[in-house]
């Protein structure tokens, strides 16, 4: 089932305990560049592996087509991918699927180490699971979940004061601001978020982002984070937001971040999905996990 | 299910083939002809369901991604839908090749639809019946938006009605304009959802009502 093009082939698969998951592995047509990290591309939301506006497609074969196979597979339940028997949560089951994803990979003789790729759900879904494996030597999170700060809120609130609807809207008890001071309120007194939810504002949830990235960077985990200005949840107001939500983590230079303020937050323009392509491939070609990989290939031949 | 590349090593296509279940009789295949850019996507869920359903009750399903989309070779862009017309006549070969079918259904959503309705009119012996779910009834309109340089009259349904197949159902499910050549053919309309709506793509929620009028008409 291979297709060979220029500089990289497609292979449709379907792997996984029960041979339920269904990906593309996109490898590079020249066999020594294949020791760089392989990519794997996670979905984000129920859509399926392409991802918007087709940009899973084009990135892996240009990550491709640089040395690294990639991977773009469906969640259980997910896109062409089967449900999952079984009584796991979604995250849970997610987290399940990554690993038997790069399992998968290392079968083939793929999975030395790992790149994970996500966005917004596939963001968080990444950053759960990096920790847990060792082999994720990067993550690049695209609008991952981080939480308000003061800042967020005071840009919030100049940009809505300028419209007289969100006046309205404030005075009605709706809106963010109602919404969030209603939650702070529950778990003040509740330490509960809303049956159902889980919210950005929880400490709870603060907490464990915390400890997810103090594990991942103090372990040398590469970290590329790209904010959009069009944020879906317009939880993300600026570049900083991320540094200043987590002031405990260590980030130096395990932390590249990008803030793309004139892209929506599924890169809806050509453009916009054309810079993400080419800060994914700057990244990925000058961090020093490449180095390593490279140096590695070089002891073992 | 099993998913695989076919078609020429020019033009490399990736496909979805669902095998019936319990086939009995003659063969039945059907060939899905899925809308364009986020409409596709938007309505991935539910072409994977219908197909789901339809191979349950014994119907050959291949799904596939016209060139220049989805998991197919080509870049976005590289794409025309007199090519794509062609790609539906590559997968209808590939389905009656794999299953020995003498020929197949077609279920086109959007402009899906459109084309399944000019292939189905240009090879009347490979193409059985026809479903046309939520077809744009504006085709040239759409199609100037979306492709230039076609020739989008062939692809007005108002203008292709009378020659589809005796065997066609214009499913609607959205806002479709109205067109009285269409009235003429079986109309089946169900309230709810439109697979190809973005808001489907949050809940995922798939136009039920329809998918069983649909495999209940196609077997």
């Amino acid at each position: 089932m291979a297709d060979v093009m220029n500089g990289f082939t497609e292979q449709a698969l379907m792997f996984g305990r029960s041979r339920s998951l269904v990906g593309i592995l996109v490898r590079p047509a020249s066999e020594c560049q294949a020791r760089r990290p392989t990519v794997v591309i996670l979905n984000t939301g129920i859509i399926h592996r392409v991802g918007h506006h087709r940009m899973y497609v084009t990135l892996a074969r240009q990550l491709a087509a640089s040395g690294h196979s990639v991977l773009r597979f469906d969640f259980s339940g997910i896109g062409d991918s089967r449900s999952r028997d079984g009584v796991l949560d979604p995250t849970a089951a997610c987290l399940e699927d990554v690993s038997e994803a790069l399992n998968y990979l290392g079968d083939l003789g793929l999975g030395g180490t790992f790149i994970l790729v996500g966005l917004c759900s596939g963001a968080d879904i990444a950053l759960r699971y990096g920790p847990s494996d060792e082999r994720v030597v990067g993550l690049v999170l695209l609008d991952p979940t981080i939480p308000p700060t003061v800042r967020f809120y005071a840009h919030y609130i100049g940009r809505r004061l300028m419209r007289s609807r969100s006046w309205l809207t404030f005075a009605r008890g709706r809106g963010r601001i109602w919404q969030d001071m209603i939650e702070r309120a529950r778990l003040l007194f509740t330490a509960r978020p809303q049956e159902g939810r889980s919210s950005v504002i929880d400490p709870q949830i603060r907490g464990e982002l915390e400890r997810v990235y103090k594990a991942l960077v103090t372990r040398g985990t590469r970290l590329l984070v790209v904010l959009t200005g069009g944020s879906m949840q317009g939880r993300q107001s600026y570049r900083e937001q991320l540094l200043e939500a987590f002031p405990n983590v260590p980030f130096d230079d395990a932390l590249v971040l990008e803030h793309f303020e004139d892209s929506d937050h599924t890169f809806t323009s050509a453009s916009q999905r054309e810079r993400l392509k080419k800060v994914v491939l700057d990244w990925t070609g000058t961090m020093p996990f490449a180095a390593e990989a490279t140096s590695r290939r070089s002891r073992h031949t | 299910m099993t998913p695989f590349y076919f078609g020429s090593p020019e033009r490399r296509l990736f496909g979805l083939y669902d095998p019936a279940r319990n086939p009995a009789g003659k063969v039945r295949a059907a060939v899905f002809c899925h809308p364009s850019g986020d409409e596709h996507v938007h309505a991935y869920r539910t072409m994977r369901q219908l197909a789901s359903r339809l191979s349950a009750v014994g119907v050959h399903v291949l799904r596939f991604d016209y060139y220049g989309t989805g998991d197919s070779a080509g870049e976005t862009g590289d794409s025309s839908i007199a090519g794509w017309c062609n790609d539906i006549r590559t997968a209808i070969a590939e389905l009656k090749d794999m299953t020995q079918a003498v020929d197949v259904s077609l279920v086109g959503l959007r402009c899906g639809a459109n084309m399944a309705a000019r292939v189905a009119v240009e090879c009347p012996n490979e193409v059985a019946d026809v479903v046309l779910w939520d077809p744009v009834t504006a085709a040239q309109e759409f199609f100037v938006e979306s492709q230039s340089g076609d020739d989008f009259h062939q692809f007005d349904l108002s203008l292709l009605a009378d020659d589809l197949p005796p065997r066609t159902l214009v499913v609607l499910t959205g806002p479709s304009s109205r067109s009285e050549k269409l009235e003429r053919l079986s109309v089946a309309r169900f309230a709810g959802v439109s697979p190809w709506i973005e808001e489907r793509t949050a809940t995922g929620t798939i136009p039920l009502e329809a998918l069983q009028g649909i495999v209940k008409w196609l077997t």
